[in-house]
């Protein structure tokens, strides 16, 4: 019973990283592709999404979560200078 | 420093709803450059950095003096001009006026066509064969036809509400902050023109385009504006556009009316 439920633990915390990870990787992924629609897209977002996979994949799920919140980090700051970006001139 | 920031945000939010008028847009250009960079004339600008670096001046003016390291490949564009059959296209088979005339506001399909695109579009239909955007045949062969109008003026002609909306869209990119570094062309080109970053002087965006394409060194090579538009967003960790796309053509439509006036000239190097 004990390593039953050990087992039923692990698994759901595992499935729980994987959850998360889909959605912090989803969300950096949707924020990119909408930066690149109006050509607001940062230089490395695209490879940190890409590298973020790879270090999942590796399991290095810690790592992986790190970097997938930073490309999502980068495309909401991209966001924020699309918006001002529509009215931009000269300051003289 | 944020409430200077808020500040800036909101003076220049609105001077850029303002017209889109190339004349009253070029006189403050003008007069900002006038203003930060006092010894330095008009038709100096064509010069780019050289016109503001006294240190590579002298480099820059022995370079001219000698045989360019572009001139061969300008010869080789000029052969290729008329080896693929450019000169039976009637947008380039006058080149000096051809330099002159782009880029130009095409009302039938709504965008600005670029000296560049011409030629790409005359190359695919008298070879079947699709051409590059930013370096090798592309910029040899521009770079010769650009070499027929030196001493001619560029001249951007903005009328039609169509050509005003893409020179608008093409003035909010220069002046859009992106990329990693939050920063604009003007931040570099304009604001802080003349003054150093890193290993480099700054050139003044009034005259970039007068000597386009460009023999760099970095490159050992000449390249198109467009390449070096992708350099310049690489630097600001900005994601470059692919050249000849409709935001580096609208780019290129305003950051060429910048240049109104100013003589077309075949002294391609820079650093
Ligand atoms: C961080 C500063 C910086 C920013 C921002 C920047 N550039 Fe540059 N740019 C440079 C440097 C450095 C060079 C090489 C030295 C020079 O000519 O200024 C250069 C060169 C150029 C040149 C070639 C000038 C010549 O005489 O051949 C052009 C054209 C240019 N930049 C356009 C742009 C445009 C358009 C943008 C905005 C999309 C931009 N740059 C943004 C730093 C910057």
């Amino acid at each position: 019973m004990k390593k039953i439920l050990i087992i039923a633990l692990s698994v759901f915390a595992l499935s729980v990283q994987a959850d998360s990870f889909k959605s912090a990787i989803k969300a950096a992924e949707t924020g990119y592709k909408a930066n690149l629609a109006v050509n607001m897209a940062w230089r490395d977002t695209g490879k940190m999404i890409k590298q973020a996979k790879k270090l999942y994949a590796a399991g290095k799920t810690d790592a992986a979560m790190a970097l997938a919140h930073k490309a999502h980090t980068q495309t909401v700051n991209a966001t924020k200078q699309t918006a001002l970006a529509k009215n931009a001139g000269p300051l003289f | 420093m944020k409430k200077l920031i808020t500040a800036a945000v909101g003076l220049s939010f609105l001077v850029g709803v303002a017209s889109a008028d190339v004349a009253s847009d070029q006189k403050a250009f003008i007069n900002h450059f006038k203003t930060i960079l006092p010894k330095v004339e008009f038709a100096e600008f064509s010069n780019g950095v050289y016109a503001v670096d006294e240190g590579s001046r002298e480099q820059f003016e022995e370079i001219l003096d000698g045989i360019p390291p572009y001139e061969g490949a300008v010869e080789k564009g000029g052969k290729e001009y008329l080896k693929f059959g450019l000169n039976k296209c009637a947008s380039l088979a006058d080149p000096a006026a051809a330099r002159i005339k782009h880029p130009y506001f095409d009302e039938a399909s709504q965008q600005v066509v670029t000296l560049e695109s011409a030629i790409k579009k005359c190359y695919a239909k008298q070879t079947g064969k699709k051409l590059g955007s930013k370096k090798g045949k592309i910029a040899r062969i521009s770079a010769w036809i650009s070499d027929q109008a030196v001493g001619k003026k560029i001249n951007v002609i903005v009328k039609s509400a169509g050509a005003k909306a893409a020179y608008a869209k093409g003035k909010a990119t220069f002046y859009a902050k992106r990329g990693q570094f939050n920063m604009s062309c003007a931040d570099c080109h304009v604001y802080n023109a003349g003054k150093k970053a890193r290993a480099d002087i700054l050139s003044p965006a009034l005259g970039h385009t007068t000597h386009v394409p460009m023999y760099r060194a970095k490159w050992a090579g000449l390249g198109t504006l467009h390449r070096r538009y992708g350099g310049c967003y690489k630097n600001m960790r900005a994601k470059p556009l692919k050249a000849q796309t409709e935001a580096y053509r609208n780019l290129e439509f305003f950051h060429q009316a910048m240049s109104n006036g100013l003589e077309i000239t075949d002294a391609r190097y820079r650093k």
